[in-house]
């Protein structure tokens, strides 16, 4: 029996849900608030990071979402979301690596420094760091409090950028050689990078890979994608939009003045 | 054909290596001068744009990421494994490499840094430093050396670093113990299975597999950090799972001096 602990809104738990979709397997879902219920020694005991998602296959607990996507290759190999090819393998596990150093804490600066940064704000000073400082990993705590406090002025944004220009860039230069990230087929790149791709779309900051057609191109084809359309978009409801309705102020005029100045 | 980036005392080479020979495989070495910012060099960055050794060219294709060469050496040289055989154990085995590419590493960068190489950078001319400093793309790592530099054993982030050890030596010891070979159920028993496994690496008999829960590359780092700081830990005196890891980490042939080094 496969039990996934997530968020609709956790990029994290998106890409692992895409690949659940793929490999056709159902789940007992134990849907999270994240608004604390992260924090219960309960769920702790079954991931000490306090983070979503966390999967439980037949009493075996798993953690860390690139590595639930490896597992679920592995425990479900058909149809298959790693290439045959050593080569386009070490590439899957390259974007993996790239998103898990880099590009995660960079999706959390950004996404709190504009969508969540308001929730924030309308509580005392002190009651927001009680909040954010409950987390066990302080380094991630430290990211927030700056972007919550100096929003897209905070001293992480400009490397936060850098790291998502990065991943265009990567992405822009691999699919010059295929329709998917990693060659011909859908893979757990693909898995991995959709969500922060729509993470930057609902943040409004789209305009970043607008001098990558193949990006875009690669996008409008999996955004369509019966995996990604059924447990991402579909899953979305008022509430999960909320947050990135009516941004004020739009971070695209001081994203691209960052840019520029970079 | 094998040909692999090394640097002198980089321990994510060491764990390459260790790979390497755990497989019986040959191949060749290219040293990188990182004193002398060889790194960097228009060429070397082509291959691995971070700027970071090792890299291994396999059939002409560059992979870098030691984590992720030991991996693409186990896929394509398969025999003796490295890895687990079940989905589960693989994701296991993956969270201690994790662990250590996402804080371990920096943790081994800035205490051996503070202790070690600190003397060697401040004998460099300042524009070399400097050249050095600037080169480093990743600015929370620039800031870190800078702070290494600057503050040595001082430094915040050496004593963070200390604590990543000690959490480390603890969740080692969490999963060492329960090992067959020491939580046997009645004394004979636990006598017994001690008495094969110490026989075993005694012998030079212990099997690829026995490395194979930690992986080869978080295998090295555990046993060059226990190395490290063995006289000050305080879980390794309390702990005898971790002396018996130090013990076969010290005996066992592809993590000798030499072979450490790249010596064949």
């Amino acid at each position: 029996m496969l039990e996934l602990y997530h968020n609709i809104n956790s990029v994290c738990a998106q890409k692992v849900r895409i690949a659940l979709y793929e490999k056709d397997q159902q789940v007992k879902e134990r849907l999270l608030t994240l608004q604390g219920d992260q924090n219960d020694p309960a769920y702790m005991k079954l991931n000490p990071n306090a983070v979503v998602p966390t999967l439980v296959h037949d009493g075996n607990v798993i953690i860390e979402s690139s590595l639930i996507l490896y597992y679920i290759d592995e425990a479900f190999p058909d149809p298959p979301l790693m290439p045959k090819t050593p080569v386009a393998r070490h590439r899957v596990r390259l974007y993996n690596k790239l998103i898990d150093e880099y590009m995660h804490n960079a999706c959390t600066i950004m996404t709190f420094a504009t969508a969540f940064r308001p929730s924030f704000l309308k509580m005392s000073r002190e009651q927001w760091l009680a909040e954010i400082n409950k987390a066990p990993l302080k380094r991630r705590a430290e990211y927030k409090r700056s972007v919550i406090e100096h929003g897209l002025d905070s001293e992480f944004v400009i490397d936060a950028l850098a790291q998502h220009q990065k991943l265009i860039s990567w992405m822009a230069d691999d699919l010059k050689r295929g329709p998917y990230l990693a060659g011909e087929s859908f893979s757990n790149a693909d898995c991995a990078v959709v969500p922060y791709i729509l993470r930057l779309e609902l943040l409004k900051l789209g305009a970043m890979w607008q001098a990558e057609p193949a990006v875009a191109d690669w996008w409008a084809r999996v955004r369509q994608r019966p995996s990604v359309k059924a447990t991402v978009f579909d899953r979305m409801k008022e509430s999960d939009w909320a947050p990135f309705k009516n941004l004020s102020p739009d971070p695209w005029p001081k994203v691209q003045a960052l840019l520029k100045a970079a | 054909m094998l040909k692999l980036f090394t640097a002198h005392n980089s321990i994510c080479t060491q764990k390459v290596f260790l790979t390497l020979i755990e497989k019986d495989l040959a191949w060749t070495s290219e040293y990188i001068d990182l004193f002398k910012n060889e790194q960097y060099r228009p060429e070397y960055l082509k291959l691995n744009p971070k700027g970071v050794v090792p890299t291994l060219i396999h059939d002409g294709h560059a992979v870098i990421e030691s984590t992720l060469i030991c991996e693409h050496l186990d896929q394509t040289f398969p025999d003796p494994s490295l890895v687990p055989a079940s989905a589960y154990e693989r994701s296991q085995m993956r969270r201690w490499s994790k662990h250590i590419d996402e804080g371990v590493f920096e943790a081994t960068r800035e205490i051996s840094f503070s202790a070690m190489f600190r003397d060697k950078m401040k004998a460099m001319t300042q524009e070399q430093r400097d050249g050095r400093f600037r080169n480093i793309g990743d600015p929370g790592r620039r800031a870190r050396m800078i702070s290494t530099y600057e503050q040595g054993c001082d430094s915040l982030f050496v004593e963070q670093g200390i604590f990543a050890f000690e959490k480390l030596f603890q969740e080692m010891e969490d999963a060492l113990a329960p090992r067959a070979w020491y939580s046997a159920g009645n004394p004979s028993d636990r006598c017994r299975a001690r008495s094969s496994f110490a026989r075993r690496f005694t012998d030079g008999h212990m099997p690829a597999s026995d490395l194979t829960p930690f992986g080869s590359g978080a295998f090295c780092f555990c046993g060059r950090m226990l190395a490290f700081l063995r006289p000050s830990a305080k879980s390794l005196t309390r702990s005898s799972s971790l002396n018996v890891l130090w013990y076969l980490w010290r005996t066992r042939e592809s993590l000798c001096v030499d072979s450490l080094n790249g010596i064949k």
